[in-house]
């Protein structure tokens, strides 16, 4: 009997209003576990290289893991995953909270959506049954009244929903998914790519137990969590992700108006211990986890910040903060309460936004460009202002609903320069010139900028952590760039990659050991480490194949400029990535890949990974 | 008489602020706490005062600006005291 999935995979094609359900079989689901490298893996074989990502061709694929939905701290995650609209590129994201476990335990392992279909509608599923469902009554409303609808109209209070809201309704292509109100899979544009397929939401209701192997096994793994998680992770339960905002500042390595700076002034008003002491009310979770990091804030006047749109991650009082220049927390919060009502990514919103601020601070863009917004950095009205036209792309919120790149390319102007992306998605909170292997990682990434399947190099200047797992056994500076940081950047690649394939939270301090032994509860397989890193590889490689099929060569392995130039100021002036170091580190990482020198993964390093199938989908100049 | 000798009550105080998962070495103390001054002591000296173990510090600040550890906080002086971090 199979533990940890059903076997069944929901096949719904939107443009005929049919659903079925495919069974792959064991070996299938042991060798690709779920999330991103069964997503990589439907996309390569059943997505062609020229399909539009807003057309009825791209598919949209939700997937939860093997370890999704099952009792321990970490297992409330789901990945989501199409062509990006926003980069043209293999796009993923993953969340957490709750939908992901209901899902999967609604009986389903993962669904693929395909098509458009002639009128809004959503999916249903429930305990082993799926239907479609007019959401005719659900478009152009506010997630939280679609949660409302949808609870009143299904006669059940306990439903999850995950819906693409106005945003991707519009086609924003900044636009997330959303699973419970507070929890984004934030990047790629998927909301888009939903509101494309008029697909509105899912709502799962789940209430049978995901069969477990070894259910003592795994009842021992979640009670030590429950039991030491406040020896690693106390600080991220009082203070959540936000944690990290101070240290960043003091380092040097806080995003500060568009990137321009490192450090920020206005730091200590947006903090998460002054969010703590100031606006918190509550502290939310997800599925299982007894850490509670998720933020629950409420403002009075003039903002009146709803609180059931949770609260601010580091992310976002970065994004709609310190690189807008803006120091106001209660307008931060009400920022990420309008992108959580409309299902925006607050990450490329925000940094979309600072660079409409850098060119407005450049007179490159003007009053009449921006309807009357005085675009400047610091103006916390403004950023507001913009979060609603980006959601209904009115007036200058379509030019900035595109993103960064596309903006850039219609303003002109040399804007280009101001656009802070990585293969057109917006650079998330982390800074190249203080961690110098994440920007490798960046430069990498299959889906543009990203920090979650990277490595942050503070992690291990001091102690190598869980990196003597892959015996890594010396601390190395962050901005060291040898060989050596090129081995660690590698493992922790494929670490965090196979984190998004079995779904656990990046955040629930588990070791590689652990991970391990929860895999083996969870589905009785004789897993090792190796089989965990060998799983986080074949997503790497599948999404690589993917990219090179669609047309992204090596030259798209690109950091953007400004992270070459040094600082001006603050405790890294001086610092820029060393660009000879950084090209170096990418043909490093090629090579110990098994890739050539051009990216191309050769057929040895496929087959060793036991996706030899992949062969095929080559690049023809591969010589196969 | 030299401010060390008086009692720690009576002595001029420094700020520590603990960042990162510190707070579990300042015996109850929480992220934020006062701490008696000693002239002339480094901030190495203080992570043993306090007892915290320098492997597991990342980076040190005084009154907000990135020092090295054997900076010498002042009566008054805010020091910083931070783990390593990661993503966010």
């Amino acid at each position: 009997m199979a533990n940890g999935y059903w076997g069944k995979i929901l096949r719904v094609n939107l443009t005929e209003g049919t659903i079925k359900v495919e069974t792959p079989p064991d070996n299938w689901y042991r060798t690709y576990w779920g999330g991103r490298a069964m997503i990589a893996y439907f996309l390569l074989r059943e997505v062609g290289p020229d399909v539009d990502p807003l057309g009825p061709d791209n598919k949209f694929i939700l997937a939860p893991g093997v370890l999704t939905g099952t009792p321990f701290a970490g297992s409330g995650r789901n990945s989501f995953g199409a062509v990006s609209p926003l980069t043209g590129a293999y796009g993923e994201g993953e969340a957490g909270g709750f939908f992901g476990a209901e899902f999967k335990r609604a009986g389903f392992d993962a669904a693929i959506f395909e098509g458009v279909s002639a009128k809004p509608v959503y999916l249903y599923v429930k305990d082993g049954e799926a239907e479609l469902r007019d959401a005719g009554q659900l478009w152009g409303k506010t997630t939280g009244e679609v949660e409302d609808i949808l609870q009143e109209e299904l006669g059940d209070k306990r439903i999850r929903v995950a819906q693409c809201g106005l945003a991707g309704e519009n086609k924003v292509l900044l636009s997330a998914v959303c699973n419970d109100l507070s929890h984004y899979a934030g990047r790629a544009g998927l909301g888009a790519v939903m509101g494309s397929k008029n697909l509105k939401a899912v709502v799962a209701r789940g209430t049978q137990q995901v069969p477990v192997a070894h259910p003592d096994k795994l009842r021992d793994l979640a009670r030590w969590m429950v039991d030491n998680y406040s020896k690693d992770a106390q600080e991220l339960q009082d203070d959540g992700t936000a944690r990290v905002l101070m240290p960043l500042h003091t380092s040097g390595g806080l995003p500060t108006r568009n990137f321009l700076q490192g450090h920020f002034e206005g730091a200590e008003k947006i903090s998460g211990p002054t969010m703590t002491k100031t606006i918190l009310v509550d502290r939310d979770t997800c599925y299982a986890c007894p850490i509670r990091c998720k933020r629950v804030v409420k403002t009075g006047p003039p903002h009146n910040v709803d609180p059931r749109y949770g609260g601010p991650e580091y992310e976002t009082l970065g994004s709609l903060g310190s690189v807008c220049g803006i120091d106001d927390l209660d307008a931060i919060a009400k920022g990420n309460e309008i992108c959580n009502a409309y299902g925006l990514d607050t990450i490329g919103v925000g940094v979309t936004i600072a660079f409409a601020m850098e060119c407005f601070e450049n007179d490159v863009l003007t009053l009449d460009d921006t309807d009357g917004i005085e675009l400047r950095f610091g103006n916390a009205e403004a950023m507001l202002q913009m979060l609603e036209k980006v959601a209904r792309r009115e007036g200058f919120g379509d030019v900035l609903a595109d993103g960064t790149k596309r903006a850039a390319e219609r303003i002109g102007r040399g804007a280009e320069q101001y656009a802070i992306h990585v293969k057109g998605q917006e650079v998330p909170m982390h800074e190249p010139r203080l961690k110098h292997g994440l920007g490798v990682g960046y430069a990498l990434s299959p889906t543009g900028a990203d920090h979650c399947h990277n490595m942050h190099d503070t992690a291990f200047e001091k102690t190598t952590g869980t990196a003597d797992n892959w015996g890594i056994l010396e601390p190395m500076p962050a901005d060291h760039l040898g060989p050596d940081k090129v081995r660690m950047l590698k493992m922790q690649n494929a670490l965090r990659s196979a984190n998004n394939c079995m779904l656990v939270c990046q955040f629930v301090p588990w070791s590689p050991r652990q991970l391990d032994e929860l895999v083996h509860a969870v589905t009785g397989w004789e897993t090792t480490q190796v089989e965990l890193i060998g799983v986080g590889n074949r997503a790497i490689n599948l999404t690589r194949l993917f990219n090179l099929r669609r047309g992204f060569t090596v030259k798209d392995d690109k950091l953007t400029e400004r992270f070459f130039k040094p600082f001006q100021s603050g405790p890294l002036a001086g610092v820029a990535v060393d660009r000879e170091a950084h090209q170096k580190a990418l043909i490093t990482y090629y090579r110990m890949m098994g890739w050539r020198d051009d990216g191309v993964p050769t057929p040895e390093a496929l087959w060793e990974l036991g996706i030899g199938w992949a062969v095929d989908y080559l690049p023809a100049a591969a010589g196969n | 008489m030299a401010s060390s000798e008086l009692p720690d009550s009576e002595r001029p105080r420094i700020k520590v602020r603990l960042y990162g998962e510190l707070a579990k070495y300042s015996g109850g103390r929480g992220y934020e706490f006062d701490w008696p001054h000693a002239p002339g002591r480094t901030i190495q000296a203080l992570l043993d005062e306090i007892g915290i173990p320098g492997i597991e510090v990342w980076m040190v600040a005084l009154n907000g600006a990135k020092v090295e550890r054997d900076a010498i906080p002042a009566a008054g002086d805010e020091v910083m005291i931070f783990s390593p971090v990661g993503g966010g």
